[in-house]
Parts: structure tokens; C-alpha cells; sequence
């Protein structure tokens, strides 16, 4: 059983391998299929609009969500997910979690069958869960 | 034939191009054809697949960017093979 250490980095590392793929085969040829244009993907969620600007950090960073609408919506739920919203986006939690469903967005964009992308996926999804509880939880494996 | 990057003077381009013509009937299983035939010989040969990725990766990008509907998920699965060669090899000891 692997720890969430190497999840985080063999996700990464296909993030990243089929990044430059699809910028490779764009250079080659201009009208080549393009399979990596979704934002679901751990490194495009890190980046801007899927372009990388060095000069602004701050923007890449997890921002805040603290605003109530007072016009629509009730103040419970309002406050509820300023709340949720300022935990998963403010700890990062937020980009963590983009890691359970990574794998089943790489498989779909290149093209693999449903079923297989199905398995693959779900199991991805549960054993990562699982790690990340039994993470927080502060075990080892 | 649409005119890719086979070169149709040289003698690769000519026997692509024949093989598409007169054996298997289309360039994109000409191409996968080409690939099996590498993979064969680096196993009749006993070269370790890590290696021979090193070798397989031009090819297959370039059969990705002119024949991407057909080898698009040949080339994912083995993008994904090297990110998870790397990321044991270098990350996770």
C-alpha cells in the first residue's frame, strides 16, 4: 500500500507528462487533436487560465471566499459556504482534492473506453480518499 | 496518401507509402505496424522497455500529431507509463 506522497506524485508526473505531449504534438503539427484542454487537471488549476505568469504569484496562490449575498439565498446556506469555501480554498484543501478525480479526467481526454476509465477512475478515487483520511488522521500507510 | 511527413523519394517514404497502398490498406496501421515491428525487435533483442521508451517517444509523438484520433490513446497510455517510470525512479525511493 502506497502513502499519499507518491499519489501526489505519480498524478503530478502524468499531469505533467501529458502537458508536454500535447504541447510536442501541437509543435509538430498545428492541427494536431488537442487532448489536454480541460482545467480539471492539477497543474491547470494551478495556473491562471492555463497560462503561467511568473511576474504575479499572488494570483496562483488559494484565494478567499468570504462574501454573503444578502439579495439571493438565505443566511445559513450564505454562511455555510463562505465558510466551506474559505476552508478548501484558503488550506489548499481545495487543490488536494483535484488529485481523486485527476486520473479519470486524463483517461477520458485521451480517448481510453468508459468502462475502463470507470474502473480506473473509481478505484483512483477510493484509495486516494482513503489515504487522505487516514492522512489526516496521521498514519503512515 | 496525405502528404504528412513522409518524405515520398526517400526509401522510408517509399516503403510507407507502398505498405499503405498495397499491404495494410491505410497509413494509420501502417504506422502502428512500424511500432510493433520496434517493440518486437527490442524484445527479440532483450532491450529493457525503459530503454526503449527513450527511443519510442519521437515516434510516437510525431504518429500522435498527424494521426491523433488513431493513436491518441496508444500514445496516452504510454505517456503515462514514462510519468509513473519517472516518478519512481526519481521521486519515490
Amino acid at each position: 500500500m502506497g502513502n499519499l506522497t507518491t499519489s501526489l506524485v505519480v498524478v503530478l508526473m502524468i499531469n505533467a507528462f501529458l502537458i508536454m505531449g500535447q504541447s510536442a504534438i501541437t509543435s509538430i503539427n498545428p492541427q494536431a487533436s488537442n487532448f489536454l484542454t480541460g482545467s480539471k487537471t492539477p497543474l491547470y488549476s494551478f495556473s491562471q487560465n492555463g497560462t503561467l505568469n511568473e511576474s504575479n504569484i499572488n494570483d496562483k496562490l488559494p484565494s478567499t471566499d468570504s462574501s454573503v449575498s444578502v439579495t439571493t439565498g438565505n443566511i445559513f446556506t450564505d454562511t455555510w459556504n463562505a465558510v466551506k469555501n474559505w476552508f478548501l480554498q484558503s488550506t489548499g484543501i481545495n487543490y488536494v482534492l483535484g488529485i481523486l478525480s485527476a486520473p479519470y479526467n486524463f483517461l477520458k481526454a485521451i480517448m481510453l473506453p468508459n468502462e475502463f476509465v470507470l474502473i480506473i477512475g473509481s478505484l483512483w478515487y477510493m484509495l486516494t480518499l482513503y489515504l487522505i483520511i487516514n492522512f489526516l488522521k496521521g498514519g503512515t500507510d | 496518401m496525405p502528404a504528412i511527413f513522409i518524405n515520398t523519394t526517400g526509401t522510408m517514404g517509399k516503403i510507407i507509402e507502398t505498405a499503405s497502398n498495397n499491404l495494410t490498406g491505410s497509413l494509420t496501421l501502417t504506422l502502428f505496424l512500424l511500432l510493433i515491428v520496434v517493440i518486437v525487435i527490442a524484445l527479440i533483442f532483450r532491450l529493457p522497455f525503459d530503454l526503449l521508451s527513450v527511443f519510442l517517444v519521437p515516434l510516437i509523438l510525431i504518429f500522435m500529431a498527424y494521426q491523433g484520433q488513431s493513436f491518441l490513446a496508444i500514445g496516452g497510455v504510454f505517456l503515462i507509463y514514462l510519468a509513473i517510470l519517472v516518478a519512481k525512479n526519481w521521486f519515490i525511493k
